[in-house]
């Protein structure tokens, strides 16, 4: 199934384009599916989503044509 | 209230929802600052102009020549100096009717009380989630609602905390600590806009709770590379192993 993702902000860095289609397994979590981009696994616990305007958890499933929005909560001050 | 006080927030007296009472509430309001570099000078900056009445300000580190480009309290006449004194020092000249206690010290779950006991709203100015978690942890403690802000690169983030109403910071991050190469301004940068920025809506967030009591309940994510701005609010885990007690 494909999903609609958006890398905002101090995520936004890397391989993909900052808005992008993925394919996704059936069933899939949010959590399977940040597991498969290339973010370093020690960061994966400050990633908030954001999933059709709303917040969501990392265990929730994924359907098809959901939209996520993808932030890296920053540590910096 | 003075003359001078009239002078003073004149255009803030102006703004319907703070007025006189408002005004009055900000001056009986003391408010905690942890970190006083470059979010935590401008937020120190915002409640001092604002007429905050008591300000606690904390911070264990020198002024830097690398700290100048965003930390807006500085000058080059303060290398070298206490941030935390050098800062109560700037405040007192901008307002000199406020009181302002200053602190050479790192915050940790012995020294909370003595240092942030008393205060109605504390402010996050760390750069580090090691001490937002102390923090974090002793607000939840002594029932002191804060506000988190932090900035990398070109992102930052701010929320307002008060367990039981809000989530609480490990509500958000579940029990790990911030990895050793997590994304941070010693190895990412970060520009001078996004500092002012996330402390601007922090500090808009801190005036509205001390004038109203307004609770906020939503993460705000800015960037200010693509002037992308995100709020979305964030609930309560009820498994959350530090604030689920109340």
């Amino acid at each position: 199934m494909k999903i609609n993702v958006e890398f905002v902000g101090a995520i936004s860095s890397g391989p993909h384009q900052k808005k992008q289609d993925f394919e996704v397994n059936e069933k899939a979590t949010v959590r399977d599916f940040l597991e498969t981009l290339h973010f370093d696994k020690s960061h994966l616990d400050f990633i908030q989503v954001v999933k059709n305007g709303k917040r969501c958890a990392h265990k929730d499933a994924l359907k098809s044509g959901d939209r996520l929005e993808l932030m890296l909560m920053v540590g910096g001050g | 209230m003075t003359e001078n006080i009239f002078e003073r927030y004149q255009k803030q007296l102006l703004f319907k929802p703070i007025g006189l009472k408002g005004q009055q509430k900000l001056g009986k309001s003391r408010v905690g600052i942890l970190g006083v570099g470059a979010l935590g000078s401008n937020l120190a900056s915002i409640c001092a102009r604002s007429g905050v009445g008591r300000l606690v300000l904390v911070d264990s580190d020198q002024v830097e020549l690398s700290n100048l480009q965003r930390q807006m309290l500085f000058d080059e006449s303060d290398i070298g100096c206490s941030k935390a004194i050098s800062a109560a020092d700037k405040l007192s000249r901008i307002n000199s009717e406020i009181s302002i206690e200053a602190f050479c010290e790192r915050l940790d779950a012995r020294n909370f009380r003595d240092l942030f006991g008393n205060c109605d709203l504390l402010l996050d100015g760390t750069d580090n989630f090691a001490s937002r978690f102390i923090l974090n942890q002793q607000a939840i403690e002594f029932g002191i609602p804060w506000i988190h802000s932090a900035v990398t690169a070109s992102s930052g983030q701010s929320m307002f905390i008060m367990p039981p109403k809000t989530a609480c910071l490990r509500c958000l991050i579940p029990d790990t600590d911030a990895p050793a190469e997590f994304p941070t301004v010693h190895n990412s940068g970060v520009i001078t806009p996004i500092v002012t920025i996330i402390a601007s809506i922090s500090a808009a967030t801190a005036l509205r709770f001390l004038v109203e009591k307004h609770i906020d309940y939503d993460l705000k994510y800015y960037d200010a590379w693509d002037h992308r701005f995100s709020s979305f609010a964030v609930k309560r885990n009820d498994s959350c192993p530090h604030c689920r007690s109340f």
